[in-house]
């Protein structure tokens, strides 16, 4: 007899028939199934563990057939895992029926920006120039660096609704949303409020009555351990400074740790643990 | 006495994000709350408790903030904590039976007499609002407790003036009803900062806040001590800002004194590890294992979890107090040799997230309980002080203006403003303008427009906790996070679209005040 294993502990028990097998044996009179029938349906799984009720030691006719074997208890049902919570929240609009642009400084060298074309502007452009031309017009945010009025135009895709604009550390700026018509000619649609980028650095305005070198300052971070790569030159300014943070306040592994499902405690304790 | 080397300002900064859901018999998110509670909050308090009998005049600087408040006086939530505290404590008292006679008996013990104590001072001593606790320690002059924006709404990526003082005076409303007289200090929401924002504090009454240590370190022009003392604002508002070396100390993942050896192993849970059919009552509904809070193992070392060794609480606590007696050695040190390079005294700001002392780091409290008192008790160059007593004894200080900044991973505003959740703030934006609208509209609203108004409010405070905003970031709890801040703008839109078009749903408007019932005094014009 080959050795095969039983197949799922429910199958058994339910008497259920596999897939493009014979049904399995019915129960006796008693209601169980008996030790041959069992080898029958072991029989017919190759691919299982064989149960230790029905080990090779066990002669096959060594219980009567008209005799109920005795019960067996019902296995431990595995725990739960944890479903995917896949409530997403209820609707909300994909729009407000607004023309804005709005930008938002998400460090000293980038500028997050996002706008909306639905409250009418957009349409008054395509009765203006044509449909045709304004949808194939070259889009762009034009980013004007106030007061010195340096522009430069970033070419976008209108419909991705937001982008990401490289900029300059302590530098205010204006963000226009426009297209170029095939002419060459520019056509404003919507602008944005004055945005400054933080500073970067050690600010290189001194204060006569707390007077204080930028070196000597420069040190004085350094000891503090804030930033070791912080570099300097005389006469900083902010274009010449970098930053690397050796430690932040909020290390993942306290804050958000507490958010962590066991997956994550799981891969999270392996990284700890990884040889050096 | 002799002027101390410097000041050592503690500040922890204890929030929760506003998660309270009636509409269910309990709701996993809600377990943040009592884990907090029972292993952060609590032990606190039991530590204040020690230095008022004991006569110990130590002190440092709080953030309660709203939502944790809130949710600390609220009976729904006070039920069900005691409910969980009354299953811990019953699972404790078995296992006392089950470990004896094993090295995990006496970490057993101190479960259920922490369980114990727990309860004593939940019920017994604070009536079930432990918030009444912190105020009658800062009335006793051991504790400053600060406020923190509204809904920790991150201010500087807000569009709107109306919106960043709405979470300004609603915090400092909410402030006055739970503490009994207005915040004077502030702890800014993940202390992120753009030029301008001190004026609203100003505008609130509020004398200082907290930034990280760049805020200082770069503004203009440059500080003449560093982030080492404090400066004021334009506005007149005071700045302190963090110092690098001792928070590192503590909050390294790699060299702090949380992951030493001795410690209490986090990843080591009865829930997990306990004989299934046993630890099932202590589950939640769903049956799915998860921490239960009760934890036998200590770090051990670089070790796979299994090869964790018995948790010995008396040597953890014998090294907590080491650790105390090396940070307060190192801030000497540190003190003594700023001291010598400022030609004045350095005041060394401390911050850290409430919930790293007890919940995180099991032993956080008893380390500051031990620090503490070394500093008071054992010496005199390090002196503990809360920022209004520093300011009340050193008048003059350099006028700059601060860098914006956050403390925050990079130091700006990355973490609140990248890929996975820039898509908010586009909604969060247009609830501004309409709730500006609104409360310009509404100048003599009937009683139904009121609380319309008001719920309005609500949902749009909530909507802009940037709790959620940092968990899609952070890539856990995502879908929960988006959900929350869904439901709140959807909630938020209605009540707009019900308002102008006359048209209120009063059954609606009632599940959502039941619901999402924060800031009962909710004052919608701040917003005109």
């Amino acid at each position: 007899m080959s050795d095969q294993s039983p197949g799922p502990t429910e199958s058994l028990r339910s008497g259920a028939g596999l897939s493009g097998e014979a049904p399995l044996p019915n129960p006796g009179r008693s209601g169980f199934l008996t030790v041959r029938d069992r080898r029958q349906i072991l029989d017919k799984l190759p691919s299982i563990q064989r149960s230790p009720v029905l080990a090779d030691d066990v002669p096959p006719d060594a219980v009567d057939e008209d005799s109920p074997p005795p019960p067996q208890p019902p296995p431990p049902e595995p725990p739960p895992v944890a479903e995917a919570h896949m409530d997403w929240g209820s609707p909300i609009p994909d729009h407000y029926a607004m023309d804005r642009v709005t930008a938002l400084a998400r460090d000293p060298h980038w500028l997050f920006v996002y706008w909306e074309l639905m409250g009418g502007r957009l349409e008054r452009l395509r009765f203006k120039y044509s449909r045709e031309i304004v949808e194939n017009a070259r889009w762009v945010l034009k980013v004007q660096a106030t007061p010195h009025l340096q522009t430069e135009f970033v070419d976008i895709d209108p419909r991705a609704a937001s982008w990401y604009i490289k900029v300059t550390p302590n530098t205010r700026y204006l963000v226009e949303l426009g297209f170029f018509t095939s002419e060459g000619r520019y056509e404003a649609v919507c602008r944005s409020r004055e945005i400054l980028t933080p500073r970067q650095g050690i600010s290189p305005v001194v204060d006569e009555h707390w007077m204080v070198r930028s070196e000597d300052l420069r040190r004085l971070l350094l000891a503090g351990g804030a930033w070791p790569e912080l570099k300097a030159t005389p006469g900083s300014s902010d274009r010449n400074v970098s930053i690397s943070r050796a430690e932040h306040p909020r290390a993942a592994a306290f804050f958000s740790g507490r958010l962590l499902d066991r997956r994550e405690l799981e891969e999270l304790q392996e990284g700890r643990n990884a040889p050096h | 006495m002799a002027e101390p080397q410097g000041y050592l300002m503690l500040v922890l900064h204890a929030h929760l994000p506003f998660v309270r859901h009636p509409e269910h018999e309990e709701f996993l998110e809600e377990d943040w709350l009592y884990e907090a509670i029972t292993e952060t909050y609590l032990p606190i308090l039991r530590m204040l408790e020690g230095f008022e009998h004991d006569g110990c005049k130590a002190c440092f600087t709080m953030s309660l903030t709203p939502p944790l408040c809130e949710m600390l006086a609220d009976g729904l939530l006070q039920d069900r904590y005691l409910a969980r505290l009354g299953r811990l404590q019953d699972l404790a008292e078995k296992e006392i039976g089950r470990t004896e006679n094993t090295p995990f008996h006496a970490a057993a013990w101190q479960y259920k007499e922490h369980f114990a104590e727990c309860r004593r001072i939940f019920e017994q001593s604070w009536g079930r609002n432990i918030v009444a606790g912190f105020r009658h320690y800062q009335e006793q002059g051991f504790l400053e407790v600060i406020t923190c924006g509204a809904t920790h709404g991150f201010l500087p990526l807000m569009a709107s003036e109306p919106a960043v003082r709405a979470q300004i005076q609603v915090a400092t409303a909410n402030y006055h009803k739970h503490f009994g007289r207005d915040p004077k200090g502030i702890w800014l929401p993940e202390c992120a900062y753009a030029p301008g924002i001190d004026r609203y504090l100003r505008e609130a009454g509020i004398e200082f806040f907290f930034m990280d240590t760049h805020g200082i370190a770069f503004g203009a022009p440059r500080p003449r001590y560093g982030n080492y003392r404090p400066v004021f604002c334009p506005s007149g508002t005071a700045a302190f800002a963090r110092d690098a070396e001792s928070s590192k100390q503590v909050w390294s993942s790699e060299e702090g004194y949380p992951g030493d050896v001795d410690y209490r192993e986090f990843y080591r849970d009865l829930g997990y590890d306990g004989d299934y059919a046993y630890i099932r009552p202590y589950l939640h509904r769903d049956g799915v294992r998860r921490n239960v809070g009760l934890k036998y193992h200590r770090i051990t070392g670089r070790v796979a979890l299994g090869e964790k060794q018995p948790y010995n609480p008396h040597h953890a606590r014998e090294k907590a107090a080491v650790h105390a007696g090396n940070f307060l050695f190192n801030r000497q040190h540190q003190m003594r040799w700023l001291n010598g390079v400022l030609g004045t005294q350095p005041v060394i700001v401390s911050p850290y997230d409430a919930e790293l002392f007890g919940h995180w780091w099991s032993e956080g409290p008893q380390f500051l309980d031990f620090l503490m008192r070394k500093t008071f008790y054992d010496q005199e160059e390090v002196e503990l002080i809360t920022p209004p007593r520093f300011l009340d004894r050193q008048r003059r200080h350099q006028v700059i203006e601060p860098c914006a900044s956050s403390w925050g991973d990079k130091g700006y505003y990355e973490v609140w403003l990248n890929g996975s959740n820039d898509w908010i703030y586009r909604h969060l934006h247009a609830a501004e303008m309409r709730m500006q609208e609104l409360a310009q509209r509404f100048q003599h609203p009937d009683a139904l427009q009121e609380r319309a108004l008001k719920q309005a409010a609500r949902e749009l405070l909530l909507a802009q906790s940037s709790d959620w905003a940092f968990i899609m970031t952070t890539g856990t709890m995502v879908a929960y996070a988006e959900k929350r801040t869904r439901d709140h703008l959807h909630n938020f839109n209605g009540l707009f679209l019900q308002l102008v078009e006359n048209r209120l749903e009063e059954p609606w408007l009632g599940e959502l005040e039941w619901k999402n019932n924060i800031f009962s005094e909710v004052d919608y014009r701040v917003y005109a």
